[in-house]
């Protein structure tokens, strides 16, 4: 009963009764004056009129109280309905009660943002199933069926519950109120698009207990859903990490109880991971000998210590011996150590990559400082045996010519002793094939004996035994393809050939290969060199080298000590200073014979003076030549050799060539004077007999004095003292002047003399031209019958002239036509002599024109006679090479 | 009148066919000497038209010998040729090089002699 129509009743009861009271005022001021018993009805309606108000007097206090309590309580339930809205409306998860039809009667505002629907167009409007995605309820119905399928009794569900909440009336049945079990569903929202969430179901019951609809309390799980997926995918990938990863990964706990191995370290040992964790301690998975480092390597992580890259070497499951960097680390939580992480990681490929190149390294090194061949072979055979745990090495050397291979040296490591071994491997020789080296060297491929002792082919065994080798190896040593030396190696333990080492050493000895050659050549070089520096320095004559930029670049001793100064203070300085210092008040100018001829770096030879280290001064004949390599100039070679002596000599040859022309002038004067006096007749006339042998005395006199003046002529061009005197002359003029000078002679010999010059001018020496011609002139004469002719012809000539004299003589037979330009050759012993002449006429003509860089020879004037020629250049080119021929007379 | 010239000589054979040579070709008269000394003392005593020096003497040689003859008044102006055995280039440019007149060479021509110095000293006569 409602309290407002308890407030009613209550209204009405008080509206009666005051009714009554107005009737029973009105009757008892009718009738009140009449006594009770004449009108009896008015005490019955006094008493009725009483007990109806009392009556409705309580009546209506009651229900007032009634409805009092009832707004009371009303009120009450309000708050609490209120209480109830604002949490339903600030709720964060989904609410949303339905009734046993489906239909919602609860939407809370979460709702309404979750689903995209307002409160009013659900309420009353849509069902449960609109909610949710098609097929959804019917599926979790299912599961949920399929859930409870083992429960003992199917609850009773209400006669009137909408098929599809079947099974969710009977879910929430199936468990007391308090307990609520969540599931996932999915929603769809309003625009289709649908999300998972956590549904919290239970039933709404009556106050008599039985469910009257459902209610649900949903959280939308898709962001957790979405962390979860991530946590699992990352989960996933460290688990693919560490399950595909090369690195040896296990897990253990404390108690050293291996808790996860990926595949590679199950691969490592050969054990499952089921066999894995019937383990106890993690060492156990180990091989015996590795089994106290293991163990002391997890006691260690155990207790905080980080293990990191400790190097380690086991074999492993297929019995290869595998080195590995352990890493361990310890997990540990409030509580302590929660577990152990193993990694290992394989460097067994590494580290002999790293060894190689160590020991490559090491064989370079050492190769770059030996000071010999010898010292870096033995060092790098103890490098060798050092790094690959050997206890001998010997070297043997590839003789080619002799088709052997020999021990060359070897190394051998302290302790036990080598020496049987070593002395028997030093009194060997092998052939092509014999023996190990011998085997190494003729396959060209490294050879491994497992064990000497037992190998028939390896003849010194007794001895190795002896030495307590057991096996041993050899590498060839190559340059190019050939094998110029093997290096064997053995060691006090038995090794299983490996591959690998046999690989790192070839590549080693390839290097030792181009050492030894390299050191070969050295060797050679400087051998070379020795004995060039030997040659230079026994010569007498200084050798001084010349860069291209006119610095010394070697000095050879003979040059030091001439130049008196130390090899040190010449070298690098430009050698025209050195030469010719200008601190010693001597200043060259362009003119310098020695400065010119570096300078103009052509070969050249020629006198100068060169300073000592003091000042003093020599004189010293030089020639420089230039070196020349790939056509291009790279410096010059200059040697000199002091001339003092020579110059002393000649001093002295000058002084005798003085004196004795002197001394014999000095009575020739006598005797040509006093000859000529009576030979005159002015003193007296003598008969015919004595005026005879006076003529001849006189002749002979005068001849004796011109051979002394030849003499002194030739000798003076010859040692070049007698330097010509170039200018631009004309030839024919000088030509005249002989002819002119020979006039006389040839009219007192009946000798017509012919000329013919064409005007040709040339550099030359008049003077001695006119000598030579003087010279040629008289010899024709000489040679001319009476009545004949001597002509003289000039020509020009290739740019200079070419001077001929023809006579008609007896001529020159054609094998003395060279030598008559010697001294003192005549054609034959009878002519000239008699004719006055001092058999060194042509030789000094041969020399003047040979100065002049020209040519003179003779031919046969056809059937009759001579033709001397003279060939001569328009400029006088002194070479050096013709003014030595001209100084030493030859032609 | 003829020419006065004095020979200075150390040989004596030279001595005897210069002076012959010049009396008997060109009828000079001749004066004698057989050192540097008596020859300039001779010279201060005769002064001789021309004097014939020798180069080659023992104790004061020729060039010596012309200084003196210059260095005194009375002989400085005395033409002086000087008659030599050495015949190098050297020399001669040393003797040339002195302010001689001339240098004439051993052996000479006893009978071109008087002509050659007449020459020289530019003397008209033979």
């Amino acid at each position: 009963m409602s309290g407002y129509s308890q407030t009613r009743i209550a209204t009405w009861a008080f509206t009666v009764a005051l009714a009554l009271s107005f009737a029973g005022v009105v009757v008892l001021a009718r009738y009140g004056s009449s006594p009770v018993d004449s009108r009896p009805w008015l005490f019955w309606f006094a008493a009725f009129w009483t007990f109806a108000q009392m009556l409705l007097i309580v009546v209506g206090l009651s229900t007032f109280r009634h409805a009092l309590r009832q707004g009371q309580a009303e009120r009450q339930l309000q708050r609490v309905a209120r209480l109830h809205r604002s949490i339903l409306d600030s709720a964060g998860p989904v609410m949303i009660a339905c009734d046993l039809a489906g239909h919602i009667s609860l939407f809370n505002p979460a709702a309404e943002r979750m689903l995209g629907y307002r409160a009013s167009e659900v309420l009353g409007k849509l069902t449960a199933g609109d909610l949710y995605p098609e097929g959804e309820m019917a599926r979790v119905g299912e599961q949920l069926a399929t859930s409870m399928a083992d429960a003992r009794t199917q609850p009773a569900v209400p006669w009137n519950t909408a098929e599809p909440l079947l099974p969710y009336i009977r879910y929430v049945a199936s468990f007391p109120a308090s307990r609520v079990r969540g599931f996932e569903m999915r929603y769809r929202r309003r625009d289709g698009s649908t999300f998972p969430a956590m549904l919290y179901l239970s039933a709404v019951r009556s106050s008599a207990g039985s469910i009257e609809g459902l209610v649900s309390v949903a959280v939308d799980i898709s962001a957790t859903r979405r962390a979860e997926h991530a946590l699992r995918e990352s989960e996933e990938r460290y688990r693919d990490l560490f399950e595909n990863s090369a690195e040896m990964i296990a897990t253990l706990s404390p108690r050293g109880r291996y808790l996860y191995v990926n595949p590679a370290w199950q691969v490592l040992f050969g054990m499952d991971s089921a066999q894995f964790e019937s383990l106890i301690g993690f060492e156990s998975a180990f091989p015996p000998e590795v089994q106290a480092e293991a163990a002391a390597l997890f006691h260690k992580a155990l207790h905080g210590v980080r293990v990191d890259r400790h190097p380690l070497r086991l074999q492993n499951s297929a019995g290869e011996t595998v080195e590995v960097e352990a890493s361990l680390s310890c997990r540990r939580e409030e509580s302590g150590p929660v577990s152990v992480r193993c990694t290992f990681r394989e460097v067994t490929q590494q580290n002999r990559r790293e060894r190689r190149l160590r020991i490559q390294l090491v064989i370079s090194q050492i190769i770059a400082e030996a000071t010999s061949m010898d010292e870096g072979l033995t060092r790098a055979l103890e490098a060798l045996c050092g790094t690959f745990g050997c206890d001998v090495a010997v070297l043997w050397r590839v003789d080619e010519a002799q088709h052997v291979v020999r021990p060359r040296l070897s190394w051998h490591a302290r302790g036990r002793s080598s020496e049987d071994f070593l002395r028997e491997t030093r009194a060997q020789v092998f052939t092509r094939g014999e023996e190990l080296p011998g085997m190494v060297w003729s396959l060209g491929k490294p050879c491994w004996i497992a064990d000497v002792r037992q190998d028939p082919a390896f003849i010194r065994r007794t001895s190795a035994r002896l030495n307590g080798f057991i096996s041993g190896w050899a590498v060839p040593v190559r340059v190019g393809n050939q094998v110029i030396a093997v290096v064997e190696c053995f060691l006090r333990q038995p090794a299983r050939e490996d591959p690998e080492l046999l690989a790192t050493v070839e590549t080693v000895c390839g290097s030792l290969g181009q050492f030894m050659a390299r050191a070969g050549q050295e060797a050679r070089v400087r051998e070379l060199d020795r004995q060039k520096a030997i040659i230079l320095n026994s010569v007498a004559d200084g050798i001084i080298g010349v860069d291209s930029a006119g610095h010394i670049d070697f000095v050879n001793s003979a040059a030091a000590r001439m130049i008196e100064r130390p090899e040190s203070e010449l070298i690098g300085h430009s050698v025209h200073e050195m030469l010719h210092p200008a601190i010693f008040g001597h200043h060259c100018d362009l003119a310098c014979p020695t400065r010119q001829a570096i300078e103009i770096g052509e070969s050249t030879a020629g006198q100068d003076v060169y300073y000592q280290g003091n000042g003093r001064s020599f004189p010293v004949e030089f020639s420089l030549m230039p070196m020349i390599e790939d056509s291009a100039p790279v410096g010059s070679v200059l040697s000199f050799r002091d001339i003092s002596q020579r110059y002393a000599l000649d001093h002295m040859k000058d002084e005798f060539i003085s004196t004795v022309s002197h001394e014999l002038r000095t009575p020739l004067t006598s005797i040509r004077g006093a000859l000529g006096l009576l030979s005159s007749g002015l003193l007296g006339t003598v008969n015919e007999k004595a005026s005879n042998l006076l003529r001849i005395a006189l002749a002979n006199s005068e001849r004796l004095v011109r051979l002394i003046n030849d003499i002194l002529d030739l000798e003076r061009m010859q040692s070049g003292r007698a330097p010509l005197a170039f200018r631009r002359i004309a030839l024919d003029d000088v030509a005249r002047q002989a002819i002119e000078t020979m006039q006389p002679v040839a009219d007192s010999g009946n000798i017509h003399l012919v000329s013919d010059f064409a005007p040709v001018s040339i550099e030359a020496d008049a003077d001695r031209l006119l000598q030579v011609m003087t010279n040629l002139l008289s010899n024709a004469i000489k040679f001319s019958p009476p009545h004949s002719m001597v002509r003289m012809t000039i020509a020009s000539a290739s740019g200079g002239a070419l001077l001929s004299v023809f006579d008609q003589g007896r001529g020159i037979p054609s094998d003395k036509l060279e030598s008559i330009f010697d001294r003192f050759q005549q054609v034959d012993a009878s002519d000239s002599r008699q004719k006055g002449g001092t058999g060194l006429g042509l030789a000094i003509c041969r020399s003047i024109v040979q100065q002049h860089g020209g040519r003179i020879w003779a031919e046969q004037n056809g059937s009759r006679g001579s033709i001397f020629r003279l060939l001569l250049p328009e400029r006088a080119s002194i070479s050096a090479a013709g003014a030595e021929e001209a100084m030493a007379g030859r032609s | 009148m003829p020419h006065r010239v004095l020979i200075i000589d150390d040989e004596e054979d030279i001595r005897e066919v210069a002076a012959l040579s010049l009396e008997t070709v060109a009828g000079w008269e001749v004066l004698l000497a057989n050192s540097g000394a008596a020859g300039i003392a001779k010279a201060n005593e005769q002064l001789p038209d021309a004097i014939l020096l020798d180069v080659m003497m023992p104790g004061m040689d020729g060039p010596t010998t012309f200084q003196e003859l210059r260095a005194h008044p009375k002989t400085a102006r005395i033409p002086v040729i000087l008659l030599t055995a050495k015949v190098q280039a050297a020399d001669q440019k040393r003797f040339s090089d002195l302010g001689v007149s001339a240098v004439m060479f051993k052996p000479f021509d006893p009978l071109t002699l008087a002509r050659d110095i007449a020459r020289v000293l530019g003397w008209k006569d033979k």
